[in-house]
């Protein structure tokens, strides 16, 4: 076995350990055919998604557009989750410098980010110090780790796990949503975790919004460094859509008209155009036709006043 | 003796879910897959659970289901899918400097045509022969030492520069 051969066989083994775990699985297999699903939220967002993929597929793949009075869009207003959604809760303590980077709300639950690093890139998959709090995250199976009491009165499990780029500690507890803080990159990462979780409070202020929406659907995943230099991004199979302040990479690029401006079409991978001072960048396995009239249908928020990050 | 399908999914639905997990790329289309692939299972057990093998009928129901499924993943969101792993699974242990080179890796892996990316998981991960990849992919032994080739190939070309983007250049470059 040659050396690329040994690295397949390694990556490979390390995708399989970040299978999920099996709760969710052997629960769906438990409940009656009626009530077989994730949750609510991925109920939701599956059937928004799914939604969108009709609409797709007779609007994008077609060629004929779909209009809002057509009787697959009538369905989207129930089943689109708005531009906005509330986080629901928020930490009353973090250890000092840590700054918020990130906010989601979409099939993994919501998800909110913190570092002491901020970048313009997402900020898992680094060594950085990072603490998370996830609601309605996967939380099956966390019955079996320490149980820990939390100041605020309720019960939570943690675990410390040995990651890539040192420990990590996981807290779980219900509040009742199942709420999930992971800590990793202090000193004591389990002790930390508890004094967040017995902190966590709820908050119905505080809200994710997508700065991009096709065909009124957008799953918002925000990230960046500043309220100035952020990324907003929806996936929607077969593309996912970026509105950024940060130029995308238009090397090997060609014009195309998009959004009635001079965009760029880099084959294979996107099409990418700058509107209102930002980029919109479309990607997906799609035609340059296909690609350029969904970011002529996507709506983009060049101000959607992420004032959060960095904060 | 048939196994019931309780204790047959007992035994299996992490080694399924740890090959859909390689095969997908990502761990949630791999628990649709999964989850989708037992529920029928689970409704035809009488006849699965009677053949010889009923966990190799099983994976091969998951590898048609992968080869089938309509949603597709860009690069792009495996990267993210990848980071958002850490919510549902932590971690585990690695101190292995090739940690770097192993991500740009699944990446490009990510990133081939899906049979060829079968091929590849069904002889690296999987461990197994010309032939028995065929049998699972339902095609001729040559093809799969194609599929194989031109995976390696492609991957070999792309995993020649040190940095992950360099590569990527690499291959835009060719494109």
């Amino acid at each position: 076995m040659n050396d690329t051969e040994q690295l397949i066989k390694e990556a490979l083994n390390r995708q399989a350990d970040r299978a999920p775990h099996p709760g969710p699985t052997l629960s769906a297999l438990r409940r009656p055919a009626r009530r077989r699903s994730r949750s609510s939220l991925f109920l939701t967002v599956g059937t928004a998604v799914a939604a969108a993929a009709v609409l797709f597929a007779a609007g994008v793949l077609v060629g004929k557009g779909p209009s809002p009075d057509n009787g697959a869009a009538a369905l989207l207003p129930t089943t689109t989750p708005s531009a906005s959604t509330h986080v629901k809760f928020s930490p009353g303590w973090l250890p000092d410098g840590f700054v918020e980077v990130y906010r989601s709300a979409g099939p993994d639950g919501i998800v909110r980010v913190w570092t002491t690093e901020p970048s313009a890139d997402p900020p898992f998959a680094t060594a950085k110090p990072m603490v998370s709090l996830s609601v309605d995250g996967n939380p099956e199976g966390f019955e079996t780790w320490e149980q820990v009491a939390l100041a605020n009165g309720a019960t939570g499990y943690v675990q410390v796990t040995q990651g890539q780029t040192g420990p990590g500690a996981t807290i779980v507890w219900r509040a009742p949503d199942v709420l999930r803080v992971t800590v990793r990159g202090v000193p004591d990462v389990r002790a930390t975790a508890v004094q967040i979780a017995g902190a966590v409070q709820p908050d119905d202020k505080s809200v994710v919004r997508s700065a991009v929406e096709y065909q009124g659907l957008s799953l918002p995943r925000v990230w960046g460094a500043s309220p100035s230099r952020w990324t907003s991004e929806i996936r929607v199979d077969p593309f996912t859509a970026q509105v950024s302040t940060d130029p995308p990479d238009l090397t090997g690029g060609k014009p195309v008209d998009v959004r009635g401006k001079q965009g760029t079409y880099v084959p294979g991978k996107y099409v990418a155009v700058l509107d209102r001072g930002v980029w919109l960048t479309v990607t997906g396995q799609l035609t340059e036709g296909q690609l350029v009239k969904i970011a002529n249908d996507i709506k983009i928020d060049p101000k959607p006043g992420y004032d959060w990050i960095g904060h | 003796m048939t196994p019931s399908f309780d204790d047959f999914v007992a035994a299996q639905v992490t080694p399924l879910l740890r090959y859909a997990t390689v095969l997908t790329c990502d761990p949630y289309l791999a628990q649709d897959v999964v989850q989708e692939v037992l529920l029928r299972a689970q409704q035809r057990w009488d006849r699965i659970g009677a053949v010889d093998l009923p966990a190799a009928y099983v994976k091969r129901m998951v590898t048609n289901e992968y080869l089938s499924w309509r949603r597709r993943r860009e690069a792009k969101n495996v990267a993210l899918s990848t980071a958002t792993l850490e919510h549902i699974s932590p971690a585990v242990p690695d101190t292995s400097h090739h940690y770097d080179e192993r991500e740009a890796m699944l990446q490009r892996i990510a990133q081939l045509p899906r049979k060829q990316r079968a091929a590849i998981v069904l002889r690296y991960y999987e461990h197994y022969t010309d032939s028995e990849i065929a049998r699972e992919l339902g095609c001729a032994e040559g093809t799969v030492r194609s599929h194989i080739s031109r995976a390696l190939a492609t991957l070999r070309l792309e995993h020649s520069p040190e940095p992950a983007a360099a590569g990527l250049r690499v291959r835009e470059g060719l494109s």
